[in-house]
């Protein structure tokens, strides 16, 4: 008598067999769907081809590092132009109440000097960006 | 579990080897996943780190409510689709949902004779089934996922883990019946 079962049917009994795994009670022992779905199950638990790099935990490691690295910087430097900030606005108000005018010829001096002052603010964001930029390149080009 | 547990709190107290050790432990986790589901190869260590730095950065909503290798998977899931919807995006393919091969005539004899082996036939032939069918059938059989657990990484229902799984596997079968008479 010829056992034909169904793909779903072999596909079940094969997900519970290990991948050498005979099937007794299948009655036709050339069973050509049996045998190819064997191979498709011994298939699909190989890996795929390729592999990481033997160091890839390291550059994990490195590069969450480096991103707790950058986030310090950015609150030091953070901190310390807000004390920096903090500092000119209190010696300017202490100088004001000393000496007025003199108080006053800082505050013009930093007005006429503010669109430089801007610019030069600005170069320097670009050229942190641009370097920024630079290192991730070079970091991707690494891996 | 509570080994898991004890590795996120040394991980979550700054220990940065500690996350040295997660990574190895669920490398090959993340690389089957990222391989089968990226097609751009050069692309898939880069997407892996991304994998494993959201990781370390979302360790601290881990509530356990699932395996780590669970919640691992999802997130590479998740990244892999995302890089895959941007890809497609970005070359205006639409993400295919057809179920048939795509109609390259890879079975000449020239051909057959490269493919000598089933495995990478195979491997060939799943590389071109749509994205659906290769993320079930590699957390199925490579990851060893049960169709529950694919339910909470892919947010896919279990019925329809199992319809992918079972169509996907009976195309590949189809396939592969048609090399091995050829081969013969």
């Amino acid at each position: 008598m010829k056992n034909e079962m169904s793909d779903e049917e072999l596909q079940q009994l094969l997900d519970g067999a290990s991948p050498s795994h005979r099937l007794p009670f299948i009655s036709q022992p050339e069973n050509d769907d049996v045998t190819t779905y064997q191979h498709l199950f011994t298939a699909l638990k190989q890996s795929p081809p390729g592999s990481l790099s033997p160091n890839f935990s390291a550059s994990v490691v490195n590069q969450i590092q480096l991103q707790q690295q950058r986030a310090t910087n950015r609150r030091f430097y953070g901190v310390l132009s807000t004390l920096f900030l903090i500092g000119l606005a209190l010696s300017v108000a202490w100088g004001g109440l000393l000496d007025f005018r003199s108080s006053q010829l800082v505050l013009q001096t930093l007005d006429q000097a503010k669109s430089w002052l801007f610019f030069g603010l600005g170069c320097l964001l670009i050229i942190q960006l641009l370097d920024h930029q630079l290192i991730k390149k070079r970091m991707r080009l690494l891996h | 579990m509570m080994e898991e547990r004890e590795l996120v709190q040394w991980i979550l107290a700054g220990n940065t080897n500690a996350f040295g050790h997660l990574v190895r432990q669920y490398e090959k986790l993340v690389f089957y996943v990222i391989r089968r589901l990226v097609t751009e190869q050069q692309d898939v260590e880069d997407i892996c780190q991304e994998v494993f730095i959201k990781v370390y950065k979302n360790l601290s909503s881990f509530a356990f409510e699932a395996k780590l290798s669970t919640w691992i998977a999802r997130i590479a899931y998740l990244t892999a689709v995302n890089y895959v919807k941007k890809s497609e995006r970005h070359q205006t393919i639409p993400m295919s949902e057809t179920l048939e091969f795509t109609d390259e005539e890879q079975d000449g004899p020239a051909q057959l004779l490269v493919q000598r082996d089933v495995s990478t036939y195979v491997n060939q032939l799943i590389e071109q089934l749509p994205l659906p069918y290769r993320t079930v059938l590699t957390l199925y059989h490579l990851n060893e996922f049960s169709c529950e657990e694919i339910e909470q990484i892919t947010g896919m229902p279990e019925g329809t883990v199992k319809s992918y799984l079972f169509r996907a596997r009976k195309q590949l079968k189809d396939k592969l019946t048609t090399y091995l008479k050829n081969e013969r």
